[in-house]
């Protein structure tokens, strides 16, 4: 009886052993595939780095450091985005900074807004319009790009940066759908009772739905602000006159004309890259929150 | 006298209620309702009509000859058609190689290990990266003499003709930087499943003596299927528009390598706008009757 118990008690330190040291062997394979896998993800960047810091010659064979430096392909990147590829690398910036900034904080607060109605305000055919809206998110861009350019050109847009503008202006129906979510999740009571204090829906968007709805929309926003400045077809499309080219076009459009070389091209690419990554790492966690509760709530 | 008036005046207070909410409801989509309609509903019938045209985009529309179905049945015997959609479906082999491997990093990620947050961050930086640099840079990575093959040749093996090679190799290779970049995306979706999970089989399952491999297969797989599907018809509805990459990758691409989206541009500046119209519709119903499909038995799995 008592040997039994001692065998028992010895089965189970063995068992317990054994999860132990497996947990700890499964572990350090986890590690291993995602030090592996994190090298694989970064290693192309410093590459990149590595490439936009070497000598015309030696690029290619740029392994982990330049064999050959050379510190001027950043300037010569500046002045190469000029005539005829692009306006010029600040100007470049400049337009990507302007069509990714202040249309997108206006989208954003659009989107907000009709995010708030569809989402708390019992209206006539509200149920009927969200659907509609919603389909139009079905239709795939290329299927109907070319007719917007066609429409944006009549209305005189694509000699200048206005259809890279205006079209944010009316907001977005994939961001109002999100933050759409986000608020349904919130408490009817605190609308209604600022609706018997007297305010108005205005007012009741403005001092108690926005703030509550502050970190989807900054989240909706900041997505939105990335992909606009990495956006390329839409742009391509979207801005005819060279002078309005945002960075993405000027860089492809040197890199395809004759004079492109490799280490150049790859200063170019850094400086388009580095003011994404500064506000993904600024803003990490939010953005990453947010696209794990868009998977969650889908 | 006195009630009849109550009820007169909360009817009307009622009635006041509900028409401020429909102003103010209204007010408040009027612009998404009016940009909506306006730069894209109106655009997509703009489509369907020129799409039964000859229209060469630089006469009005409502000038252009109408050719009935002609643009559609030129579609269904465009030789270059099959070839462009073809390389189009071929991108999207990576969806099931993203798919398993996401899978895999986010069942590691969801250890309790130190640094997961860490890892996630740098498995996402491709995601937000400008698709202009990413394949800029992979073009040059992937070059004959560049650091890929490079790499090989450390490794004792030999050395592969990736972006000067046979167009399936050339379209591999742009598959590769898809699945490199879309990997942390779905990484992210995969953890918050995870997380999701209800752990309460998990004991029971172990009670009957079940392994991890079967426990993951029998009980976590299933629970994940509403994630994978997101996953799947995301990753498709963006591979059927795949245009960037290859147009960057190969600027003066031949048939081989470009994607329908491509073709479609093409054919645009080529003054065949009532074709290329057609080739965007016949897009977008494909898109549609895939997802449809998809949605189906999504529907009749999870019935089951």
């Amino acid at each position: 009886m008592v040997e039994q118990n001692i065998i028992d008690s010895y089965d189970k330190k063995i068992k317990k052993s054994s999860i132990k040291a497996k947990r700890k062997i499964s572990n350090a394979i986890a590690y291993i595939v995602l030090i592996l896998g994190s090298f694989l993800m970064i290693y192309p960047f410093v590459w990149m780095l590595s490439a936009s810091f070497s000598t015309k010659q030696y690029v290619l064979q740029t392994v982990f450091l330049p064999i050959e430096w050379d510190f001027t392909n950043y300037s010569k990147i500046i002045s190469a985005l000029g005539s005829p590829y692009g306006p010029g690398y600040w100007r470049s910036l400049l337009n990507t900074v302007l069509y990714s900034t202040l249309p997108v904080v206006i989208c954003s607060i659009v989107s907000a807004m009709a995010a708030f109605a569809f989402a708390k305000i019992k209206f006539k055919g509200r149920d009927v319009m969200f659907m509609v809206l919603l389909a139009a998110l079905m239709i795939p861009f290329p299927a109907i790009m070319m007719q917007q350019t066609y429409l944006y050109s009549k209305l005189d847009w694509l000699t200048g940066p206005w259809a890279m503008i205006v079209p944010k202006f009316f907001g977005n129906m994939m961001i109002i759908f999100f933050i759409r979510q986000y608020l349904l999740g919130m408490p009817d009571s605190l609308i209604e009772s600022a609706r018997i204090d007297g305010a108005n829906y205005f007012k009741v968007f403005i001092s108690i739905v926005m703030p509550l709805a502050m970190p989807a929309v900054i989240a909706q926003g900041l997505l939105n602000f990335m992909g606009t400045w990495n956006d390329y077809l839409g742009p391509l499309l979207f801005v005819q006159l060279r002078d309005w080219y945002p960075l993405t076009v000027s860089l492809a459009k040197y890199n395809a004309g004759i004079h492109a070389q490799h280490q150049i091209v790859m200063a170019g690419s850094v400086l388009a890259l580095v003011p994404i990554l500064i506000i993904f790492g600024l803003f990490q966690k939010m953005i990453i929150e947010s696209v794990m509760l868009a998977g969650v709530k889908e | 006298m006195n009630d009849t008036a109550l009820v007169e005046t909360s009817k009307n207070t009622k009635k006041k209620k509900i028409s401020s909410e429909n102003l103010w409801g209204w007010l408040f989509i009027a612009l998404p309702v009016f940009g909506t309609s306006f730069f894209v509903f109106f655009p997509l019938l703009m489509a369907i009509y020129a799409s039964f045209t000859s229209w060469s985009a630089m006469v009005p529309l409502f000038d252009a000859k109408f050719v009935n179905f002609d643009n559609y049945i030129k579609f269904f015997t465009d030789e270059h058609i099959r070839e462009t959609l073809f390389n189009t479906v071929f991108y999207m082999i990576g969806i099931p190689i993203n798919v398993i491997l996401s899978l895999l990093l986010a069942i590691c990620m969801n250890r309790p290990i130190k640094f997961a947050n860490t890892f996630r961050v740098i498995f996402y930086i491709p995601v937000v990266a400008s698709v202009v640099s990413i394949t800029l840079l992979f073009s040059r990575l992937f070059d004959i003499n560049g650091v890929v093959n490079r790499f090989l040749r450390i490794f004792g093996m030999s050395e592969i003709k990736w972006s000067n090679g046979p167009a399936w190799l050339k379209k591999i290779t742009i598959t590769i930087m898809l699945v490199w970049k879309g990997l942390g995306g779905s990484i992210l979706l995969f953890i918050a499943g995870l997380q999701g999970v209800n752990k309460n089989y998990f004991e029971a399952a172990k009670l009957d003596g079940a392994g991890d491999v079967k426990i993951f297969f029998k009980i976590t797989l299933p629970q994940l299927y509403p994630v994978i599907f997101y996953i799947v018809i995301t990753l498709f509805i963006g591979g059927a528009q795949i245009y960037t990459e290859p147009a960057l990758f190969y600027p003066n691409a031949g048939y081989d390598v470009m994607p329908l989206v491509l073709y479609l541009y093409n054919q645009q500046f080529a003054y065949k706008a009532g074709y290329s119209a057609a080739i965007g519709i016949m897009l977008g119903i494909m898109v549609f009757i895939v997802t449809a499909i998809q949605f189906y038995i999504n529907k009749r799995k999870s019935e089951n």
